[in-house]
């Protein structure tokens, strides 16, 4: 499906979330991708993906909401304790601890430009819903509608997309502006859940340039 | 009626959380089920699995939990309205489409549990407003009031409640575990898809834990 339901946007009240796309996850070569390369994962398709497809939609959609007067969140993992016990104990990635601000893999992937008005959002969890300020951020910005990019697909995208829609966000997730270990897992994740919808970012972009400035 | 008032025993940390399983959305009769089947989608494979594997496996699970003093909580649906306003806007169009259009809530027929539960007094009834009982009911107060640390999902469906709940709770720093035979949802593929795209969320059969519960002292 690539269709949004866009009757109802109104300048200011959609916000656009961009999950983990700081370069520990996006960038080849970091311990991230050599723990999936030595679990078997052929990372070439993911990194391929988004560098050439996902980072530069995201960017433009990131244009383009600041244009109509939402907010971007930048949505990073801050991971302070070296064996990243400050993480949920279910789901504690030591491998990528720690992950803090200045350090190079905090940085946004090569390619992505925040901009001062922009937001960061560390998260404690994978959830910036329930362990980060994205709740807060967007609601009093009186934000509606909400925008979900980022990796993986069927990781934090797609937790932080559900997340937003229980706490009653209008949700659309953007196919081409996120990204997966496979097309197939990507594709089940964009299927997996009824509580968003889907479409590319031309057609979002198509909608936010009806809105305006 | 469970009788809430009275004040629970220490919990050994470990918590049962049955999703959905009243009549509204589990049973047979109800116009969710009725409706799915006018528009040509069978039921059978859905009610045969909740009867004969999912009830079942769930009392057994609870009485495991209860037996060491952890927590049981039946979590239910809630809708005072015929157009689903009182649930996330992103629900609310399926909601109405399946059936979900008429009121639901403590002393209507849709809103008990299907007959075959056995419930104690002791455990905890739970309206929700949302498909995650962690946003849209005092389920998580409630797990950290009792100092839970365990939590067991079952319930239904499997590809979208259990599965929402169990991301919750892992998010809010429980050792989350999906009951594999203590869930179902419309068909086996549905069961198994979302074990896929979710491969990070713990599974387990209730034989398993069953014996795990039986080790702890």
């Amino acid at each position: 499906m690539d269709v949004v339901n866009s009757s109802n946007w109104k300048p200011g009240e959609i916000g656009l979330v961009v999950s983990d796309m700081n370069k520990t996850f996006t960038e080849r070569g970091t311990r991230f991708d050599q723990g999936r390369q030595e679990s078997g994962i052929d990372t070439g398709y993911y990194f391929d993906r988004l560098e050439k497809v996902a980072a530069p939609a995201i960017q433009r959609l990131a244009v383009a909401v600041r244009r109509v007067g939402g907010p971007v969140l930048w949505v990073k993992p801050l991971i302070v304790d070296h064996l990243g016990m400050d993480w949920p104990r279910g789901s504690r990635a030591a491998s990528s601890a720690p992950l803090v601000p200045g350090s190079h893999g905090w940085e946004l992937m090569d390619g992505l430009v925040a901009e001062p008005g922009d937001y960061e959002v560390p998260k404690k969890c994978v959830s910036a819903f329930w362990c980060g300020s994205a709740d807060e951020i967007l609601r009093n910005r009186d934000v509606h509608h909400v925008l979900f990019t980022g990796c993986l697909t069927n990781g934090g995208m797609l937790v932080n997309a559900i997340d937003a829609a229980m706490r009653g966000y209008q949700v659309t997730v953007i196919d081409d502006a996120c990204a997966a270990f496979t097309q197939e897992i990507h594709d089940a994740a964009l299927n997996a859940h009824t509580v968003y919808t889907v479409c590319s970012s031309a057609t979002a972009l198509a909608a936010l340039s009806e809105l305006g400035t | 009626m469970t009788d809430q008032t009275s004040p629970p025993s220490a919990g050994t940390g470990v918590a049962l959380v049955v999703l959905n399983m009243n009549n509204a959305v589990a049973s047979p009769d109800s116009r969710f089920q009725t409706g799915l089947r006018a528009k040509g989608i069978d039921t059978t494979y859905f009610d045969e699995r909740v009867t004969n594997v999912v009830v079942p496996n769930i009392n057994t699970l609870a009485s495991s939990v209860r037996a060491k003093n952890g927590v049981v909580a039946w979590v239910r649906p809630e809708w005072r309205t015929d157009n689903a306003v009182d649930w996330p806007f992103g629900t609310r169009a399926r909601l109405i489409a399946n059936g979900f259009d008429t009121p639901s809530h403590e002393g209507l027929e849709s809103f008990s549990l299907l007959d075959s539960f056995v419930v104690e007094p002791g455990d905890h009834y739970l309206s929700t407003f949302s498909p995650s009982a962690f946003c849209g009911s005092p389920l998580l107060a409630t797990l950290r009031n009792l100092q839970v640390t365990h939590v067991l999902i079952t319930g239904c469906f499997t590809d979208s409640a259990v599965v929402i709940n169990a991301l919750d709770g892992m998010n809010t720093d429980f050792f989350t575990t999906i009951i594999d035979d203590a869930c179902a949802s419309l068909s086996e593929e549905r069961h198994r898809e979302c074990f896929v795209v979710h491969s990070r969320l713990p599974v387990a059969m209730t034989s398993e834990i069953v014996k795990r519960l039986e080790k702890e002292p």
